[in-house]
């Protein structure tokens, strides 16, 4: 059974990398020259989707989808997002506009929020009480408890925690509604 | 995008004036290889959305590059969507400093061979144009 997970947030928050670090082999990506270098500082930046997956046991596979961050691409998001179990949504928290990031792409991916099956990874994160503090009042503001994490996508065991943290809420989610679905 | 003011008014200059585009052309778009819009010339009054049509185009190529690193073929230059209603037919031109993504759209009836002879004089012409 392949089991789909996303990861979604503006360009240059890690997606990619995410992906790359936890993929069972190299990922198939579509990148080309960035020409905002001026906004994000990286050569190359992805344009349609980048595609991984994670084998969990004999019968059980993830499959990783990556979005492309920049807003002009948001024709391709539904398309990319339809069938997932959920969903992470990386932020560079280094960046001034990291909050309304989260909110535009929060908002965005609301299917997703609204079922929990959304995660925030909020990544470069100097002061993780401040960001904290801000996350909770961002997502009171918006009516939701999303659950978050700092992490680095370069780092195994940081998406591992995103993915698990998605994994419970699809068995509570179960566990809770499964006979009314 | 680094596109000097001679290039612009240059590229203006052929999408205006480039022969037999009316009779089989649509429009045709260039946008960045990560999907902004450089130019946009629409032939018929249908309401194109040039904004998104850069970002679908630069999809498509960055698709179809991946498709046919997957499937072992080298050296992409473009693709074809087939319609109906006509064809519509993307192609990758590279520079130095940044990537461009050619979209044209061709009318109904259009023969595949003309169209493709079509498309492969303009991505020639923006070739130079950008590399100027």
């Amino acid at each position: 059974m392949a089991i789909k997970v996303i990861f979604v947030g503006p360009m240059g928050a890690g997606k990619t990398t995410a992906i790359r670090t936890i993929s069972d082999f190299d990922p198939i990506s579509t990148e080309a020259k960035n020409s905002d270098r001026a906004s994000v500082d990286k050569a190359f930046t992805t344009v349609a989707m980048d595609y991984g997956e994670l084998t969990l046991d004999s019968d059980r596979k993830l499959t990783l989808y990556g979005v492309p961050g920049q807003k002009h691409f948001d024709f391709i998001w539904p398309i990319v997002a339809n069938g997932a179990l959920g969903g992470a949504l990386l932020l560079d928290c280094s960046r001034d506009d990291w909050q309304e990031s989260l909110l535009y792409y929060v908002d965005s991916f609301r299917d997703l929020a609204d079922t929990g099956s959304l995660v925030l990874a909020l990544n470069r994160a100097a002061d993780e009480d401040g960001v904290a503090d801000s996350v909770i009042q961002l997502c009171e503001k918006i009516d939701l408890a999303l659950p978050f994490f700092f992490t680095d996508p370069r780092n195994k065991d940081d998406v591992y925690l995103l993915l698990e943290a998605l994994a419970i809420n699809a068995e509570l989610d179960s566990e809770l509604y499964g006979d009314m679905h | 995008m680094k596109l000097s003011a001679e290039q612009k008014e240059a590229i203006k200059a052929y999408l205006t004036n480039a022969p037999g585009n009316r009779e089989m052309l649509e429009s045709l778009l260039l946008a960045t290889s990560d999907g902004r819009r450089v130019v946009f010339s629409n032939y018929t009054n249908k309401q194109f959305e040039s904004n998104r049509l850069s970002a679908m185009a630069a999809s498509l190529s960055g698709l179809s590059l991946t498709l046919a690193e997957s499937c072992e073929k080298t050296g992409t230059v473009g693709g074809i969507v087939e319609t109906e209603d006509g064809l519509i037919i993307s192609g990758l031109i590279t520079a130095e400093a940044q990537d461009y993504v050619l979209l044209g759209i061709f009318c109904k009836g259009i023969q595949h061979g003309m169209a493709l002879w079509n498309f492969k004089n303009h991505q020639l012409e923006f070739k130079k144009l950008l590399s100027k």
